[in-house]
C-alpha cells in the first residue's frame, strides 16, 4: 500500500524524461604510473605500502611482520601461517582477540589507494574490520587507474559483500585532530609484489 | 518554530570558539579545493553527476521497482515507508520479531530525520550511535550539528568531561588519541554484544540491489558484521541506476566532503550474511512532495557531502544547531522548508546569497538560487518577519513614484539620526546588532543640486 502510494506520487510529480548521459572515461584518464600513484595515495590515507620483488619475498616479509602476534589469520594463498582455527561457524566474538589478518586484494585503485576485497573465501565478513592490523597482498599488475576502471572490472553480482579499503580506520571527530585507529584496524599495510 | 538569527546569536557568545569553528571548516573547504584542483575532468564529473541525478529523478519510480526486485533476488527484505512514523514502526516490528534489544547504529541522517533513536528508546531498546562524533553528541543529548562532522561544535574539553562521566575515563585535558582509544574499546564491546545493526545508505544501485555505505571509522561494518540482523534505511533519492555511476559519485563524495580521495571503507552490501537477515526500508517522508516542486526538486540530488556547509560564511559562524533541522546549512535551508514551511521559514534568510555553496556542490544544485526562491515563496505566503517585508516591498513601490521617493529620502535622512538606538533595542535587533547604520548626510543630493547647480 505504502509502496503504491509512494510510486504513484513519484509518477505524478517527477520531471519529464531526461535521457541518460554516457561516461567518456578517456576524459578522466591521466596515464599515471599506477604503482607510484597507488603508493602515494595509500600513504595519504594512512596506509603503509611495502614492496616485494616476488611472491617468495612477500611471504617472508609477511612472516616477519606476523611473528610477534599471538592471534593471526592468513587467508591469502601461500600464506598459511594463521594461529586461529577458522570454520564456517566462527562468530564475531571468537575473533575479538584477532591481532593480524592477511588477505589477498583482488585489485587496487591508483587514484585513491583503495583495494577491493569481497566475502569470497572469507570465513567471516568482520575479519578485515575486527583485526587490530590488516595486511593486504596485492599483485602490482592488478592496479587500475581510477574508479571508472575499477567498476568496469568488478561485477556487483559476484559477491554478497564487497568493500574498497583504502587505509586503516580513522577519525577526526575530536576538534578535527586526526587519530589513526578508530573502530576498525589500527593499521593497514599493503604488500605490493611483482611477479 | 526556528529563529535562526536568535539561535546564531547564542552560538556567537563564545567568540574564540566561533572563530575556531569558522577556521576549521574553512580549512576543510580548502582541502576540498586542493583535491578538486589535482583532478582531471573535475567540472565534467560534476556535470555528469548532476545530469545522472536528473535522469534518475525522471525515472525514479522505475529504478525503485528495479532496485526492489534485485534486492529481493539477493535475499534482502524490502519495506516501504511513506513517513517517519511508518519507518520507525517498521524498524520496531523487525527488531521485535528478533527479540533485539541492543542496537548499534552507524551514521544515518534519515534516521535522525525520523527521530528513530527517541522512538526506539521509548520502547525500551538501547540504541548506540557508533560514529565517534555521533556517539559524542548522543552522550551530550544533542543532535549532530554537521552531517559529516557531527560534533564539530564540541570542544575537546567538553568531550573529555563527557567521556569521564559516561565512559569512566581519566580527565586528560582532551587528548584526542586517549579519548578515541577509549571510544574504540567502548564501542567494540557494544558491537560484539549488539542484537542488530542499523545503517543508512550513501547509494543504492538499482541494477543490482546493492546498498553502498562510506565510513572512515569502520563502524558500519563492525556493526553489520557483528550481528545477524542488518536494517538499512534509505531515502527514495539515494537510487542510482548502475554500477558505473558509483564511480562518478564516489570520486566526488569524499573529495567534496573532506578532501580525501575516498573514505577508508566503501562497503557494498548485497545479500545477507549466512544465517542472517538483511532488511532495506525505502522512505519517502516528504521527498515526493519536494519532487513535485519544480523550483526545488534539484535539492533531491544532494549526496550529503557537507561541502556547502563548510564553505558557507553564515554556517561557519552560526553553527549547525542554529538551523534547528536535521540537515543544517545551505542545503538544509532548502530541504527543511519543504518539510515544514512554518517551522523553518527563517532558514532561507540565513544566507548572504554569495553563491559559494552552488560553486562547491558536487552535483551542481543551484543552492543559492533555490534559497532566493524560498524567500519569495515565504515573503508572499506568510506574513512573517514584517519589518523586513515592509522595507523590501515598499522600496520597490517608492522607487516607482518620484514624489514619494523625494519625500522618503528626507524621512530616512532625518530618521537615521534618531533610529539606530531605537532599532537596536527594538524590533529588528538581530539585523542591527552587528551592523552600523551610515551617518546621515547634512543634506540630500537633491538639496545639494538645487543649491549649487540650479
Amino acid at each position: 500500500m505504502s509502496k503504491e502510494n509512494i510510486l504513484n506520487k513519484i509518477r505524478r510529480n517527477k520531471p519529464s524524461l531526461k535521457e541518460i548521459l554516457g561516461i567518456n572515461e578517456n576524459n578522466f584518464c591521466e596515464k599515471i604510473n599506477l604503482a607510484e600513484a597507488f603508493t602515494k595515495n595509500s600513504e595519504a590515507a594512512g596506509g603503509k605500502v611495502i614492496f616485494a620483488s616476488g611472491m617468495s619475498e612477500a611471504v617472508s616479509i609477511v612472516k616477519s611482520l606476523l611473528k610477534d602476534f599471538e592471534h593471526a589469520i592468513s587467508l591469502a594463498d601461500k600464506f598459511d601461517f594463521g594461529t586461529i582455527a577458522l570454520d564456517e561457524e566462527i562468530s564475531a566474538k571468537a575473533l575479538e582477540k584477532l591481532e593480524a589478518a592477511v588477505l589477498t586484494g583482488q585489485f587496487g585503485v591508483a587514484e585513491n589507494g583503495a583495494v577491493w576485497i569481497t566475502d569470497y573465501g572469507l570465513p567471516h565478513r568482520i575479519i578485515p574490520f575486527i583485526t587490530q592490523h590488516l595486511y593486504l597482498i596485492l599483485n602490482e599488475k592488478e592496479i587500475v587507474e581510477n574508479m571508472h576502471e575499477a567498476y568496469d572490472r568488478l561485477s556487483l553480482n559476484d559477491f554478497g559483500y564487497g568493500v574498497f579499503i583504502s587505509g586503516p580506520s580513522k577519525t577526526a571527530d575530536i576538534e578535527q585532530s586526526l587519530v589513526i585507529g578508530a573502530q576498525g584496524p589500527l593499521s593497514m599495510t599493503v604488500i605490493l609484489f611483482r611477479e | 518554530m526556528i529563529n535562526h538569527a536568535e539561535a546564531a546569536e547564542k552560538f556567537n557568545r563564545d567568540e574564540e570558539h566561533v572563530n575556531w569553528h569558522d577556521k576549521s571548516l574553512w580549512l576543510v573547504r580548502q582541502k576540498r579545493d586542493a583535491a578538486a584542483a589535482h583532478f582531471k575532468g573535475w567540472e565534467e564529473l560534476r556535470n555528469l553527476a548532476s545530469e545522472i541525478k536528473t535522469h534518475t529523478l525522471s525515472k525514479l519510480d522505475q529504478y525503485l521497482i528495479e532496485f526492489e526486485e534485485q534486492a529481493i533476488k539477493n535475499g534482502a527484505k524490502v519495506h516501504w515507508a511513506e513517513n517517519a512514523d511508518e519507518h520507525n514502526k517498521i524498524v520496531f516490528e523487525i527488531l521485535s520479531k528478533h527479540g533485539a534489544e541492543k542496537i548499534v547504529k552507524s551514521k544515518s541522517m534519515l534516521t535522525e530525520e525520523c527521530g528513530l533513536n527517541h522512538y526506539l528508546e521509548g520502547k525500551g531498546i538501547e540504541v548506540v550511535d557508533t560514529d565517534l562524533g555521533e556517539r559524542i553528541v548522543q552522550l551530550a543529548k544533542e543532535p549532530p550539528s554537521h552531517i559529516v562532522m557531527p560534533a564539530i561544535h564540541k570542544k575537546r574539553k567538553e568531550i573529555d568531561e563527557l567521556f569521564h562521566q559516561h565512559l569512566k575515563t581519566e580527565l586528560s585535558g582532551g587528548d584526542e588519541v586517549y579519548l578515541a582509544r577509549a571510544a574504540r574499546e567502548h564501542l567494540r564491546q557494544k558491537f560484539l554484544n549488539a542484537d542488530a545493526a542499523l545503517t543508512g545508505a550513501n547509494f543504492a544501485v538499482a541494477e543490482s540491489g546493492t546498498i553502498v555505505v562510506c565510513t572512515n571509522e569502520g563502524n558500519a561494518d563492525m556493526g553489520v558484521h557483528s550481528t545477524k540482523l542488518h536494517i538499512a534505511s534509505m531515502g527514495i533519492e539515494k537510487i542510482i541506476p548502475r554500477k558505473e555511476h558509483l564511480a562518478i559519485f564516489l570520486r566526488l563524495l569524499a573529495r567534496s566532503a573532506t578532501g580525501q580521495s575516498i573514505t577508508s571503507y566503501t562497503s557494498h552490501y548485497r545479500s545477507p550474511k549466512p544465517g542472517g537477515e538483511f532488511h532495506i526500508i525505502i522512505v519517502d517522508n516528504g521527498r515526493t512532495t519536494q519532487l513535485g516542486r519544480t523550483e526545488f526538486r534539484n535539492s533531491l540530488k544532494c549526496i550529503r557531502c557537507g561541502a556547502c556547509m563548510n564553505t558557507c560564511p553564515v554556517y561557519r559562524r552560526s553553527g549547525g544547531h542554529s538551523y534547528g533541522s536535521t540537515i543544517p546549512g545551505p542545503i538544509g535551508s532548502i530541504l527543511s522548508p519543504g518539510i515544514n514551511l512554518n517551522d523553518y521559514n527563517s532558514l532561507p534568510f540565513a544566507s548572504s546569497l554569495c553563491g559559494s555553496c552552488s560553486d562547491v556542490c558536487p552535483v551542481k544544485i543551484d543552492i543559492h538560487t533555490e534559497l532566493y526562491k524560498w524567500r519569495q515563496v515565504i515573503t508572499k505566503d506568510l506574513n512573517k518577519n514584517k519589518f523586513k517585508k515592509i522595507i523590501m516591498l515598499d522600496s520597490g513601490f517608492i522607487f516607482s513614484h518620484p514624489l514619494l521617493f523625494k519625500l522618503s529620502g528626507r524621512v530616512v535622512n532625518s530618521s537615521l539620526k534618531i533610529m539606530p538606538e531605537f532599532l537596536k533595542n527594538n524590533m529588528i535587533k538581530a539585523w542591527t546588532r552587528k551592523r552600523e547604520l551610515p551617518r546621515a548626510p547634512e543634506y540630500s543630493f537633491q538639496q545639494w543640486y538645487k543649491k549649487n547647480r540650479e
